[in-house]
């Protein structure tokens, strides 16, 4: 078999060609070790002075208070700018720039006293002026700089009496304090900005609250915060606060473990476990009660608010019966169970159990409970009978085929979707599961472009503005319009009722009955079906740190708190031990890079030698 | 047809299949590759869709391996063996299909290639050339970003990325078998394109193509557990690239369940081992310039 000379080229290149091909794999393996398990630079040795460093992974939009909507930034913004009226470790309303607020009689004018104390981190004094710049900033920009204007649609004014005193004018009663949430900037700043709406505030930011912004680096994503050293409660023990990006949580759970990242949120039960039974003494985890639900969705047809319908649902779901009998089929504790491996609770309201004044049922609900025969019947009654595949005819004689849409990204949807898909082919509905990117599912959502989807919610103390979104109001000017607040796609005067009554409702008690009834007539109206509320499954470098201040205490989590108490109690250990963590046995991301690597390198030379046949031939 | 012709060709056949016969790795990639078909075939009667059944499995949740579940439970308490004979058909399938859509565009966009000249020689080399500078998983995903997700989108983003380098060696194929003096004498003769594309260019590329296709199906089947891996295509379904993806979306790295992520990634590397193994012996045989011994 020796190669004629006419052969001799081919044979020759061939190594070439394997080789070039090999080294561009190379290339593309090590961008996607390096994406999917980034690790970012660690600063020159700083770890001495005690900087806790968190690891995330979730967008970041912008720092700029008056814009951001994302999770990351508005959480980073909480430990910058004290809000005129903070919530307390148990969600309480608690002196924030404010030291004492009182209402007048016709509960129109609210009046906030600031505390003489409070000093912006530049030392400045917090005076009334940053107050009322604030808010007309809000107020008279909702399109540019109206990330909170949802919270000051009721605020007719907003004046300094004095130096120390601001007087808030509203339009009507309203019980929730006006002064929550809002993050107060200093208009010594603002005021010489020439475009606020694209100021960045990520560098260098003066701020009122326990750790200020220094720096910001776009391309690695970390965030570099600083203890404010006269914030009025005390500077922070620690130093600063580092935000360290990960593209997935599990690389972020072996920077935990090898020591480069101090704070990981967001775990999965199998993390979370594995962590839990960690023997190094090194890792201690805290499954926080979370203050956000997941629900299923159904759409029961979107109009405008001026009534004309619109987006692409199954007009079988216009029928309560029908939405009844799909919920009827899905499993709760089961669910919690097998998915969330029991870290969590079993959803009613869209209230999540950490808010205890607003959580549960009104009097005299009745809870759906899981029954499939039940669900059966009651769909065989409603004239839903079941043609000759067993799956079930709309009352119009068409095969009842619904569309059950979920984020791809997300493992829990995923495996949500088979496990509903299941029950509901039991009761004879068929289900075609549509995982779609993230922000489809929000665009789909709100162009009602959808039968069902899972969609979740986080809920601060005050319900008003999960209540506002299901008013009739919420509904869009246009179908499918980009103003579409509207949560459920649904409208109801009854409920509309409810909620303007609790809106201006001042006595506690009275409102708390007020907002559990307004939540029950969402759930009763079989809409948005909240199917649980998560645990905040975390893990910390207990080596490290201490002394985080759980929301609420003894139950909460650390991170994603209504606050900044989780890190702003945080003290070092054992100042300056940091050093180099342990790596503790095979980085268990390794497996499936390792995985990916051996396919990838057998798909070059694949690859490679297909061209070395091919290329030289002409 | 003649029966000569007939003849002719089951000869020229056996002697393939002899010569493919002695190259050993050749033969132990297509026993294994048959044994991977009849596995994914006998899939429904072995492993019944109903076992992975999430709300049905009465198993715990990330069982290690154990006699009743022999590669353990995933995170819904499922078969890990049994999905990965399911996932072992959505694997195959994709790759072949897909595989199939590529060979039939790069033949028909190759033969018309080399045997048309001028501007429609020059337009159809200009799109080939596109198809083969553009990267074709960031094509793919793209395309299954814009349609409907689902495995035959994933056919469709793989067959329509991967053709050109098929197109360009049968354009070469297709020039020296032109050159050649029986089809100057079917001209002559007053053949059209047609018959002359179909009856002879064809036939020549043929084996060419073979030997291509089956190398072919490696690739897809790894580009399809890339596009699943990236969560781009319908993770409900069962293939081995959403099992890879399911593994580490659910934390199994983390947790060392090396059980839900060791199997798909070595039957992904096992298949396309075979594929390539079977197309390189093809290969061998049928390719006129790589044929030595002639």
């Amino acid at each position: 078999m020796s190669p004629s000379p006419a052969l001799r080229r081919p044979s020759t290149a061939r190594p070439r060609l394997v080789a070039a091909a090999l080294a561009a794999l190379l290339v593309v393996l090590t961008a996607l070790v390096a994406t999917g398990v980034q690790r970012p630079a660690r600063a020159a040795e700083s770890d001495s002075d005690a900087v806790l460093r968190i690891a995330y992974s979730s967008t970041v939009d912008t720092f700029n208070p008056f814009v951001s909507i994302y999770l990351t930034p508005t959480g980073v913004n909480r430990f910058v700018y004290e809000n005129l009226v903070a919530y307390g470790t148990e969600n309480e309303a608690t002196e924030g720039l404010a030291e004492s607020w009182d209402t007048s009689e016709d509960a129109l004018t609210w009046t906030f006293t600031l505390g003489d104390d409070r000093e912006w981190s530049d030392g400045e004094p917090v005076v009334a002026d940053d107050v009322v710049f604030t808010y007309t900033s809000i107020m008279e920009n909702p399109e540019t700089l109206g990330a909170n204007h949802g919270l000051t649609t009721n605020i007719e004014s907003v004046t300094a009496v004095d130096e120390k005193t601001v007087e808030m004018t509203l339009i009507e009663p309203q019980a929730a304090n006006p002064g929550f949430e809002i993050p107060i900037v200093p208009a010594h700043v603002w005021e010489d900005v020439d475009d606020p709406a694209a100021f960045p505030a990520d560098s260098e930011v003066v701020g009122s609250g326990p750790f200020v912004i220094e720096s910001y680096d776009e391309t690695s994503g970390t965030l570099e915060l600083v203890a404010n050293e006269t914030y009025w409660r005390g500077a922070p023990e620690i130093a600063g606060v580092r935000y360290v990006k990960y593209d997935n949580v599990d690389a972020s759970v072996q920077g935990l473990r090898s020591g480069e990242v101090d704070i990981v949120g967001g775990l999965t039960p199998a993390q979370y476990d594995t962590l839990e039974a960690d023997g190094s003494g090194e890792i201690a985890t805290n499954a926080g009660t979370g203050r956000r639900y997941l629900a299923l969705a159904i759409n029961p047809g979107a109009t405008t608010a001026g009534g004309e319908a619109f987006g692409d649902s199954n007009p079988a779901l216009a029928d309560p019966d029908l939405r009844t009998a799909i919920l009827m089929a899905v499993d709760k504790e089961e669910l919690v169970d097998r998915i969330l491996g029991g870290y969590g609770t079993p959803g009613e309201t869209e209230v999540p159990a950490s808010y205890p004044d607003f959580t549960g049922f009104a009097e005299g609900v009745e809870p759906l409970e899981f029954d499939l025969d039940g669900a059966n019947a009651l769909l065989d009654e409603a004239g839903y009978e079941r043609g000759p595949d067993g799956t079930r005819l709309d009352l119009e004689g068409n095969p009842l085929e619904l569309r059950l849409m979920g984020d791809t990204e997300n493992a829990d949807h995923v495996q949500l979707a088979e496990f509903v898909g299941e029950w509901l082919g039991e009761i004879g509905i068929a289900v075609t599961p549509e995982l779609i990117g993230g922000d489809a599912v929000g665009e789909r959502s709100i162009a009602g472009n959808y039968d069902m989807y899972f969609t979740s919610w986080s809920l601060g103390p005050d319900p008003d503005f999960q209540l506002s979104i299901n008013t009739c109001d919420a509904r869009p000017e246009t179908p499918g319009g980009a103003d579409n607040l509207s949560e459920s796609n649904w409208c109801s005067p009854e409920f509309d009722a409810l909620y303007a009554e609790q809106r201006t409702e001042l006595d506690p008690e009275a409102r708390s009955e007020l907002v559990r009834e307004s939540f029950s007539a969402i759930y009763e109206a079989r809409v948005n079906y909240p199917i649980w509320y998560a645990d905040a499954l975390e893990a910390y470098r207990s080596d490290r740190f201490e002394g985080f201040t759980l929301q609420p205490e003894g139950s909460g989590p650390i991170l994603g708190q209504n606050g900044y108490w989780g890190v702003y109690g945080a003290s070092e250990v054992e100042p300056g031990s940091g050093g180099s963590g342990a790596g503790d046995g095979v980085p268990g991301w390794l497996l499936p890079v390792g995985v990916g690597a051996v396919v990838l390198v057998v798909g070059g030379v694949l690859l490679g030698r297909r061209r070395s046949a091919g290329d030289d031939r002409e | 047809m003649s029966a000569a012709t007939w003849q002719r060709r089951r000869a020229g056949l056996r002697e393939s299949a002899g010569e493919f016969a002695s190259y050993r790795s050749g033969l132990v990639g297509a026993v294994l590759l048959v044994l991977v078909v009849l596995l994914a075939l006998a899939a429904p009667p072995l492993v019944p869709r109903e076992s992975l059944a999430v709300t049905q499995v009465t198993a715990d949740r990330n069982e290690v391996p154990s006699l009743a579940h022999l590669l353990g439970t995933d995170s819904s308490g499922r078969d890990v063996l049994g999905m990965l004979l399911w996932g072992a058909r959505a694997s195959l399938l994709v790759g072949f299909a897909a595989t199939a859509m590529s060979m039939v565009i790069g033949t028909v966009v190759g033969m018309a290639a080399g045997h048309f000249t001028g501007l429609t020689q020059g337009a159809l080399m200009r799109v080939i050339d596109f198809f083969l500078v553009v990267p074709s998983l960031v094509l793919a995903i793209v395309l299954s970003t814009v349609l409907a997700s689902g495995l035959w989108t994933i056919v469709i983003a793989i067959g329509v990325t991967s053709w050109a380098s098929t197109a360009r060696v049968v354009r070469a194929q297709t020039l020296t078998i032109e050159s050649r003096a029986y089809i100057e004498r079917s001209r002559a003769l007053g053949a059209g394109d047609a018959h002359i594309l179909g009856r002879h260019v064809l036939p020549a590329v043929m084996p060419l193509v073979l030997a291509n296709t089956t190398l072919a199906v490696g690739a897809a089947i790894i580009a399809e557990s890339t596009l699943a891996f990236l969560g781009l295509g319908d993770p409900t379904t069962y293939s081995w690239g959403s099992m890879l993806k399911r593994a580490l979306d659910t934390g199994a790295a983390t947790a060392g369940f090396w059980w839900q992520v060791l199997p798909p990634g070595i039957a992904i590397v096992l298949v396309v081992l075979c594929f390539t193994l079977v197309g390189r012996a093809l290969e061998s045989v049928l390719n006129p310039v790589l044929r030595s011994h002639r």
